[in-house]
């Protein structure tokens, strides 16, 4: 999902912080790529974009993801070109997490399935610098019950329901 | 190397002040070459250390995207640079062209493999600007080249826009413009 969605939200967040080294975990289309990409540049933030693009297992319940799984990776191609401060892991999320310590912004928008969105938060809580924020998109949402199950074990977690069934769910790691 | 350490520990080691030896690349004037001849705007250092030349290249080019990778997570952690990436030099994570220019200074003499990183480099990269040591390879360094066998070894992999020696510091800088 985009984060057009919480941009209210985020865009706040992260201009108060101004993290000059974001990882968006789960960035398929780009919706939310260009987006995080075209904010941190104003303080010459850079963006590392994980995605294998092999889908996951959650889309066996949303066939329009599914649908999107031959062209999803040109089309992010295509929404990401020209933006420079864009860098690409194109690998599974718990591995880069490994090879991306120190993150200052971290968005965990992979897998919704709850064992997969546990062990995202698990390896990218390790990766994510004192200081740092992480979010994630669907909390609370009666599609995606793994991430808010997920979500809801992580100490000190803060979410924002909007009107409809999503909402934003973040965490700041203590310096 | 203590045979019994991995290639990892044995830099870890070293970055983490337990070994005698040091880790070069904490002046970066020597480098000017390489400054001067980047091509953007997507800029990767690897096997970066201390990551100092990526925190001038950031200073003094607002301009780039510059990421520093190296494999030893102590060097990567204490450099405080940001972003920075855990690779391996012959194996990296990214897709295909997606830098630039890769820089790699003083390191390929370490490597087991240089010729798989030149391969790596080219697959993720449009552009290679390289400084090896010149001459007899100094303690601990597997490798060192000649104008000649520099030339040689890195001819294959495209077109060398420049190849230097710099010998007030027994160092030779190239560029090359990777081609399929």
């Amino acid at each position: 999902m985009s984060w057009t969605r919480y941009g209210h939200l985020l865009g706040p967040m992260l201009l108060e912080r101004r993290p000059r080294y974001c990882v968006e975990v789960g960035a398929w289309l780009g919706n939310s790529s260009i987006m995080f990409a075209e904010t941190i540049a104003q303080w010459g933030g850079t963006l590392i974009c994980v995605d294998h693009w092999q889908g996951s297992p959650d889309f066996a319940r949303h066939p329009f993801m599914a649908a999107q799984l031959s062209t999803a990776e040109a089309t992010f191609r295509a929404r990401i070109r020209g933006h420079e401060n864009v860098v690409v892991l194109k690998m599974a999320s718990v591995d880069a997490a490994q090879r991306c310590a120190g993150a200052e912004f971290i968005y965990i928008d992979a897998s919704h399935e709850e064992a997969d969105v546990r062990a995202d938060l698990a390896a990218w809580g390790v990766a994510l610098a004192a200081g740092g924020l992480m979010a994630g998109d669907d909390y609370g949402d009666s599609e995606f019950p793994g991430v808010t199950a997920a979500w809801d074990d992580v100490p000190g977690v803060h979410y924002s329901k909007g009107k409809g069934q999503w909402g934003l769910v973040w965490v700041e790691r203590k310096l | 190397m203590n045979e019994q350490m991995s290639t990892v520990e044995y830099w870890n080691t070293i970055y983490t002040g337990r070994s005698t030896a040091q880790p070069g690349g904490h002046e970066t004037d020597r480098f000017a070459p390489v400054l001067a001849n980047l091509e953007g705007p997507r800029v990767i250092d690897v096997a970066a250390g201390y990551a100092d030349l990526c925190k001038r290249i950031r200073r003094e080019r607002s301009d780039l995207t510059v990421v520093a990778a190296d494999f030893a997570d102590e060097a990567m952690h204490r450099s405080g640079f940001k972003p920075y990436v855990l690779t391996d030099a012959t194996a990296m994570p990214f897709p295909d062209r997606a830098f630039d220019t890769v820089i790699c200074t003083q390191a390929m003499g370490y490597m087991a493999d240089p010729p798989a990183f030149l391969r790596e480099a080219r697959r993720v990269g449009w552009w290679l600007l390289l400084t090896v040591s010149d001459g007899e390879p100094a303690a601990g360094v597997r490798w060192a080249w000649t104008p000649d066998t520099l030339h040689a070894l890195l001819e294959p992999f495209g077109e060398l826009e420049f190849l230097s020696a710099l010998p007030d510091l027994a160092m030779l800088v190239a560029k090359l413009r990777f081609t399929a």
